[in-house]
């Protein structure tokens, strides 16, 4: 890769069209396509295999700066992933934004949680990014905080020190009740709804994951639920289960009456 | 006895998976552990395994603010103190 040169930017996402209500809609693309829209947040799903073709034509989309942070990488898994899911989400969101790729910046907020901006300006779409292995989830909403989380569930080595270093009483006891085919499973969903709502309220891991517990009604299987925080018990936040057979993963999002949806309201092409 | 930064530099070696590193192939001290590809859960189980290993409490909170092995080096020495 050659640092320094000016790339040549895609200027649109191509294959954007509205659906019959004016509502604009997240097209599939090459590698992502859509996952569930709920809520006024749309889902999508970025495909995250090895795909040579498809990582140089992925690579394109990004800036001086991001390819700047690839050479840091030095490793094929993380190259790929920041690849195919960055060149996404600035695909989507020019068109979302009907704005060219090189006018799409990103900056971070006081924990870290990361922003769009247009031309140097602060966009009004709110978007965050999770991956893990192959897979990669992106969620958007025109007016409310979301986080999203995915993981891969793979055996943990050790799982009984995370789930002391990360679970709220009840959890631990609900966890190590368990089988452990069981309890792995339920840790990863329990891990991805904890990380979506700290990724949502926009603290991410400076938020202490012991400290607060997901509803119990999520904790025994129930698929959507709301939560506050102790400490901002007047903003409620809806939380989703949006696991499948590959992985697992949730999503949050603010509950509250959207002002924007009859514009805006985003669907995806298909459902998850 | 092995220094501080060797130790875990072992426990990067013999627990963390990180695609497309080739076998004995160091880390730097200032490599982001979590630019190499780690996820958050993979990497919040990697610091409570130093934590354990150097006696520590440490939370998720405490994550946040460690990337790399320096960092973990630096995490350690001021806990230890």
């Amino acid at each position: 890769m050659t640092i320094g040169r000016e790339t040549e930017h895609p200027s649109r996402y191509p294959a954007s069209e509205a659906d019959v209500s004016g509502a604009p809609r997240i097209a599939d693309g090459p590698w992502w396509k859509g996952c569930c829209t709920i809520g006024g947040v749309a889902v999508v799903h970025v495909d995250l295999q090895p795909h040579a073709v498809r990582q140089r034509e992925a690579t394109r989309w990004l800036d001086r700066e991001e390819l700047f942070r690839l050479e840091k990488f030095r490793f094929a898994g993380a190259d790929r992933r920041f690849i195919f899911c960055r060149s996404a989400l600035r695909a989507i969101l020019s068109y979302l934004l009907d704005c060219p790729n090189n006018c799409i910046s990103f900056d971070a907020a006081s924990f870290g949680k990361p922003y769009v901006t247009v031309s140097g300006v602060p966009a009004p779409l709110r978007f965050n990014v999770a991956h893990s292995g192959g897979h990669g989830l992106i969620a958007f909403s025109w007016d409310r905080e979301v986080g999203v989380d995915v993981e891969e569930r793979h055996p943990r080595r050790h799982l009984e020190g995370l789930i002391d270093t990360v679970m709220a009483p009840v959890e631990r006891a609900k966890l190590l009740s368990l089988a452990e085919d069981r309890r792995v499973r339920l840790f990863y969903r329990v891990w991805t709804m904890k990380e979506a709502l700290a990724k949502a309220y926009g603290t991410g891991l400076h938020t202490d994951f012991a400290k607060f517990q997901v509803p119990e009604q999520m904790l025994l299987g129930g698929l959507s639920d709301e939560f506050r925080f102790a400490e901002a018990p007047g903003v409620p936040w809806t939380l989703v289960d949006l696991g499948n057979v590959d992985f697992a993963a949730a999503l949050a999002y603010e509950t509250r009456p959207s002002s924007l949806d009859a514009d805006h309201t985003i669907i995806c092409p298909r459902g998850g | 006895m092995p220094s501080i930064e060797e130790r875990v530099r072992k426990l990067v070696d013999d627990n963390l998976e990180i695609e497309g590193r080739s076998a004995g192939s160091p880390l730097a001290l200032t490599s982001s552990l979590r630019d190499s590809g780690l996820s958050s859960v993979e990497f919040v189980e990697f610091a409570k395994l130093v934590a354990q290993e150097f006696s520590l409490t440490l939370s998720t909170e405490d994550c946040a603010s460690i990337n790399t092995m320096g960092e973990f080096v630096s995490f350690i020495e001021a806990k230890s103190s």
